[in-house]
């Protein structure tokens, strides 16, 4: 056991029991996995990503790079967690990921000894040839040996949600300067929320041992966190990453509510994404501690220095019976003593500067100082480093070694907007540059790294924030912190003979790859990136990118600023997929909407198919049908022969009044409005104003100031939209009002040469005689026991027919009234798939032909063209290519021979032509098996069509197979004079 | 990315439509160069960097259609009014 | 979790019940059936309709407000548009009608909404799983309304005129197509603090 006899803020009186590849191993509340897997001695925790070379942990944070883990079992199993952040929780089981057959032999190591071929560009340089071998060899070779964990294959048993948060100054991080933050803009009454992506508030407090006013800094963490949690505007959120900056000073933020828990609690969530709205934000996100880059740098026990002291101060852990430091600062030192005062045993600090500040305090804990580099490591565990001094080289045992190269300001946040870093020689870091506006940047993250500094800067940082909103901020009582040495001497790379000197961990980028990327002329900090994969994968080169650069720049002879750095994308850490779904996966996936009539459908045993968010009736089997067809033409047949019903609920429906609604109509509409009598209803084409068509549908004249219009299912939305925009945008002049009433209404069809007997049965005395309620008439009544209702002599079918709009909560009710009354006729509900058919038979345009690429002549709806009134797209829809004679027009075909099935997407060739582009006349849109007429139909647009009826030509459809004769007819199959439908 | 609905207060993008550019106006389409002048309202668009004056779609809010005026570089939203000048009070 | 609905078809109202823990931090009432109107002032007629309703004893709000008074609830959707609310049906086509008359078009939409009330302790945090308006007291109140989207569910909702910011309670009209899905997000929300939905019946 590598536990510490005392200190720590884990609750030794508690034990937790968890596993780890198989193995049983105990830890204490408090602890994170990686700081439990090293107090029960395990230092080997996952394989490299290209060379699986056994990796230890190297980081106390979300910078982790290496300790990489699978968490859970099963359907929970979730790959690629950060062993550093993971909080324990009794049964945890974990396992390290990337290896094969086992995590202490990995065949999969073999590829280091292939590294003179695997290095930067490898995939570039060597799979580009063949290219055949792509899909068969190399892909599933690299899929198994490179990459990170397996995802769970199953679906996840939890939830997630989304949730919305606002509030006027948003602190991130709760380290120093967040803590002094968010109390200085608490206590000025504005409303704050401190997000902590820990477990426990304080960040670095908690792990050195340093003083702020006359104690302790973690008191001064745990008073800071009990003030502000009594103040009621001020909502602390730990476990709560925020992990991007987006326009509208908004920020995304996943609170892991359940992930420090086996299973989530009854009916809470496992994690809650978080939309913040903020006016503004003080970034207090701490620095990262970054490594050295020196031969063997990744054995595992080779860590962060200031992970090594945290191990020590916050979890009462040796990283190794014996430790080392390997330092070129004054914070990294500092940590090293803290380290030795919880009990670690320090061999020796390697500090590349002669004379550190805190030399003398070493050695007044027995601690040697050697002035040096370490220069080679060994052992599968860390057990030996070398280090070369002035005098030559010395090899001494020892278990861990902390490295530090300086502190990296944490400032992903104030990248996502464009912001570029800018590079500070003095602090030897890389300090945040233009922010996004609403923030500030406060403490380490602004590269003020003394913790003075922290709380000063972060004070100033909140009271600022809650000033700027117009909040009394009391006078700042910033406490004094101990004052501390902050003296670096920039150091990157230790140049030594020997083996791997690893840049970036998790991606296996060493320095030589930094060299080969410049050799190769991939020098610009972008290409770097990409060429060497660099501050890629889960960690986005948290700890690595700055020593990578550094190294780019000593290669090129520029200094770190002129040779810049990448930036960083949200997320700052990964987001779980379901996190970012929240409630819509499953059956809410996207809202469900049943037409009026669904609850009746289900009981007729309706097939239900989606329509955009509604769900609607496809057709309903009866007992002894097989096959969609088998029902479908029989409904056919029944609405032709006798009477059918379907709900027609979902098509847009929108009430116009005012003085000006005729003009308007005529302004949109391709045909005219304003002369149509009261009580009458017309079809009507409206263009976009490119020319195409936009959406067909009827309206009606209810009053001479009132009209009522339906446009299509799919555009309902859109349409409302554009007729807002002519009349807020292009005539504000007109008196015109709009209300959608398309929820308001169920709307009911009856179709077939019997539907006036079954309407007259429905209404309640009113005279629906073909005299008094003619073609395409509108007639205000009450129906079914004095149900209020329009009916409009309407046909899509091309039969008799009615539509019937009662308010929506009675739309059950008349289709049952309805199927009554029908009974006698052998009335046939029926649904989207016979409606089809109907319509196809009959030749009308639907959504196929609305495709966004037709004008009203290429649909044969040119003459409805009024030529008397200007009408949106009338300009363009005569523009010469819009009127050339060879353009596709709509026409309908039929097989040559008869028993030939025609598919749309079909496109047509004259008989003989090659099948080429060139000879491409025009293609396929809908086609049906049409019961009534016993064979296969088609829709389609062809090349002068109108004009070529009784041609042959060829569907050619390749894609299927098909290769068929057909002949050009009118689009009209059924009663082309229209005559049923006024009878 | 939100916008200040004069209406509804702040809310964000996407409860609106985008339009695109506001300060083209539809052309007399009686004027005998009446083709040409509608092909430029239709299809030709700047490109502008900085400020634009856009038409945006509160649609599921108000339902007004708004002229936005929106740093293209930023997204900063720099003004908001109605479309229809007479809609200045609710 | 996701459990609790996964069997519940999600094209009808949820069933009157508990839905989650066992506390009852949120509850949803879908209110008995009255008349509601939609009303769009005539060009340029809104102040005049404003006036013409306050000599009625009526308040249009000037912006996203509910106002409650005879019977009435005016409740602002936009610039010169209201959704006018009534439990006695006979109340819009007999007072609200006559009043609009030459400065407004009034439309039916008395089936166009099913109306939600949800109250409960932890009404707020619920909510904000969903409804992306800070409801928070300071920025919210009684009287308050908002047009917007809730879970990809477009509607209109107002804190109720006379409940406390301690004790607030919400009006939520939902289009009658999307009120299903209005309703699982709101157990799904709801459920961590638990929720009790009445008068939806069977569903």
């Amino acid at each position: 056991m590598s536990r510490l006899l005392h200190g720590g803020l884990v609750d030794r009186s508690r034990t937790l029991s968890f596993s780890f590849d198989g193995a049983t191993y105990r830890g204490h509340p408090g602890d994170t996995l990686a700081s439990a897997l090293l107090a029960n001695d395990v230092r080997l925790v996952g394989r490299s990503f290209k060379y699986h070379r056994p990796r230890g942990i190297v980081s106390a944070g979300s910078e982790e790079p290496n300790a990489l883990v699978e968490l859970r079992m099963g359907a929970r199993r979730e790959p690629n967690t950060r062993a550093t952040t993971v909080e324990l929780y009794g049964g945890l089981i974990a396992a390290s990921q990337n290896r094969w057959p086992s995590l202490a032999f990995d065949l999969m190591s073999a590829n280091q000894w292939l590294s003179p071929f695997l290095g930067a560009g490898f995939y570039y340089k060597t799979f580009m040839w063949p290219s055949a071998l792509w899909e068969k060899l190399y892909e599933p070779v690299i899929r198994r040996a490179a990459g990170l964990g397996r995802a769970a294959g199953r679906p996840d048993p939890d939830h997630y949600e989304k949730a919305n948060a606002f509030c006027d100054v948003l602190v991130v991080g709760s380290g120093a300067a967040g803590l002094a933050a968010a109390l200085a803009a608490g206590r000025s009454g504005a409303r704050v929320i401190l997000a902590e992506e820990d477990f426990r508030l304080g960040g670095r407090l908690l792990s050195e041992f340093t003083n702020i006013g006359d104690g302790p800094a973690r008191d001064f963490a745990a008073a800071a966190e009990a003030e502000l949690a009594g103040l009621p505007n001020v909502r602390i959120m730990a476990r709560t990453t925020v992990f991007g900056a987006y326009d509208g000073s908004t920020y995304g933020a996943v609170e892991r509510v359940g992930d420090h828990l086996a299973v989530p609690a009854p009916f809470a969530p496992r994690q809650r994404l978080w939309r913040i709205v903020t006016q503004r934000c003080v970034l207090a996100a701490g620095a990262f501690d970054r490594p050295i880059v020196f031969p063997g740098n990744d054995r595992p026990g080779v860590m962060s220095a200031l992970a090594l002291a945290t191990y020590a101060t916050r979890y009462g852990v040796s990283a190794g019976q014996t430790a080392a430091f390997f330092v070129n600062n004054d914070h990294a030192f500092a940590a090293a003593l803290d380290a030795a005062d919880a009990g670690v045993e320090v061999e020796a600090i390697v500090d590349v500067r002669p004379d550190p500040a805190l030399a003398a305090r070493a050695e007044a804990l027995g601690v040697r100082v050697i002035q040096g580099e370490v220069v080679a490591t060994s052992g599968k565990r860390l057990s030996s480093v070398t280090v070369r001094t002035a005098k030559g080289s010395e090899t001494f045992k020892v278990e861990a070694l902390g490295v530090s190269g300086g502190a990296t300001p944490n400032l992903n946040l104030t990248t996502h907007m464009g912001g570029r870093p800018t590079y500070d020689e003095a602090l030897c870091a890389f300090v945040p540059g233009a922010l996004p506006p609403g923030m500030t940047v406060a403490g380490a993250a602004a590269g003020a790294f003394p913790l003075q500094e922290c709380l000063d800067t972060g004070a100033r940082a909140g009271a600022a924030a809650a000033s700027d909103l117009g909040f009394a901020v009391p006078r700042p009582d910033v406490p004094r912190a101990e004052g501390a040495p902050a003296g670096i001497s920039a150091f990157w790379h230790v140049e030594a003979p020997g083996g791997f000197a690893f840049v970036d961990l998790q991606n296996d980028v060493t320095a030589k790859d930094v060299a080969l990327a410049h050799k190769e002329g991939y020098r610009a900090v972008e290409l770097l990136k990409r060429y060497t994969t660099l501050g890629m994968a889960t960690d986005q080169g948290k700890t690595s990118n700055t020593a990578g650069l550094a190294i780019m720049a000593h290669l090129t002879g520029r200094s770190i600023a002129e040779t810049g750095v990448t930036v960083f994308r949200p997320p700052y850490t990964p987001v779980a997929m379901g996190a970012l779904a929240g409630h819509h996966r499953g059956k809410d996936f996207r809202p469900t909407r049943p037409t009026p009539t669904h609850r009746w459908a289900q009981e007729q045993g309706a097939v239900f198919v989606e329509a955009g968010f509604w769900l609607r009736a496809q057709y309903f089997p009866q007992p002894g049908e097989n096959d969609w067809l088998t029902s479908v033409n029989r409904e056919v047949k029944a609405v032709r022969e006798s009477v059918g019903v379907v709900d027609a609920s979902t098509f847009g429906k929108i009430d116009l009044q005012g003085p000006d609604a005729g003009r308007f109509l005529d302004r949109v509409y391709i045909n005219t409005f304003s002369t149509l009598a009261v009580g009458k209803a017309r079809y009507g084409v409206m263009l976009r104003e490119d020319g195409i068509v936009m959406d067909d549908g009827t309206s009606a004249r209810l009053a001479d100031d009132h009209y009522v219009m339906t446009t299509t299912t799919a555009n309902a939305a859109k349409v409302y939209q554009h007729l807002e925009f002519c009349l807020q945008v292009l005539w504000p002049d007109l008196d015109v009002q709009l209300a959608s009433i398309t929820e308001h209404y169920a709307q009911i069809a009856v179709s077939g040469p019997r539907s006036r007997d079954v309407l007259v049965k429905v209404v309640d005395g009113a005279d629906v005689s073909n005299a008094a309620l003619p073609f395409m008439g509108v007639l205000e009544t009450t129906v079914a026991g004095g149900i209020p209702a329009r009916i409009f002599r309407l046909s899509f079918s091309g039969e008799l027919g009615y539509e019937i709009a009662v308010p929506s909560g009675r739309g059950e009710a008349l289709i049952r009234a309805i199927m009554e009354a029908g009974a006698p006729y052998g009335i046939t509900p029926y649904g989207t798939e016979t409606l089809g058919v109907l319509r196809i038979e009959k030749g009308h345009v639907s959504g196929n032909e609305l495709n966004g690429q037709t004008s009203a002549r290429d649909l044969g709806l040119g003459k409805m063209a009024s030529t008397k009134k200007d009408y949106i797209g009338r300009v363009l829809a005569g523009r010469p290519a819009f009127l050339e004679e060879d353009r596709p027009i709509f026409v309908g075909f039929r097989p040559l021979d008869r028993t030939q099935r025609l598919r749309a997407g079909a496109h047509f060739l004259a008989v003989g032509a090659e099948p080429t582009t060139a000879n491409d006349e025009g293609y396929m849109t809908s086609v049906a098996f049409s019961p009534t007429l016993g064979h296969s139909i088609g829709l389609g647009f062809l090349r002068n069509g109108q004009k070529r009826i009784g041609e042959t030509v060829r569907a050619y459809d390749p894609v299927r197979g098909g290769d068929i004769a057909v002949e050009v007819c009118d689009p009209a199959f059924v009663d082309p004079q229209g005559e049923k439908q006024r009878g | 990315m939100r916008i200040p609905c004069p209406y509804c207060g702040a809310r964000d993008a996407h409860e609106f439509a985008y339009l695109g550019d506001a300060t083209v106006t539809r052309p007399d389409p009686a004027a005998p160069d009446a083709l040409d002048t509608f092909s430029a309202y239709v299809y030709e668009r700047a490109n502008p960097e900085g400020p634009h004056d856009e038409f945006w779609y509160h649609a599921a809010g108000c339902r007004r259609w708004l002229k936005v005026t929106r740093n293209t570089r930023t997204h900063e939203i720099l003004a908001v009014a109605f479309a229809r000048a007479e809609e200045t009070t609710p | 979790m996701a459990d609790m609905l996964a069997d519940i078809a999600p094209t009808a109202l949820l069933p009157d019940g508990h839905y989650g823990a066992p506390s009852e931090g949120v509850r949803a009432r879908l209110l008995p059936g009255g008349s509601a109107a939609s009303l769009v002032a005539r060009r340029g007629a809104a102040a005049a309709l404003a006036a013409r309703f306050a000599e009625a004893g009526l308040v249009l709000p000037a912006g996203p407000k509910a106002a409650a008074a005879a019977g009435v609830t005016l409740v602002g959707t936009g610039p010169g548009r209201w959704l006018a609310f009534a439990d006695d049906v006979g109340v819009l086509p007999g007072r609200i009608l006559p009043l609009a008359q030459g400065l407004a078009a009034v439309t039916d939409q008395s089936d166009a909404s099913l109306m939600f009330e949800v109250s409960g302790p932890r009404v707020r945090p619920a909510l904000a799983k969903g409804v992306m308006v800070d409801l928070d007291p300071s920025a919210f109140g009684a009287g308050d309304a908002a047009t917007t989207t809730v879970s990809h569910v477009n509607l209109t909702f107002w804190q109720v005129a006379d409940t406390p910011a301690e004790a607030p309670a919400f009006v939520f009209a939902v289009p009658r197509s999307f009120a299903p899905a209005f309703l699982r997000w709101l157990a799904a929300s709801a459920a961590e603090f638990g929720f009790a939905l009445s008068g939806a019946g069977r569903g």
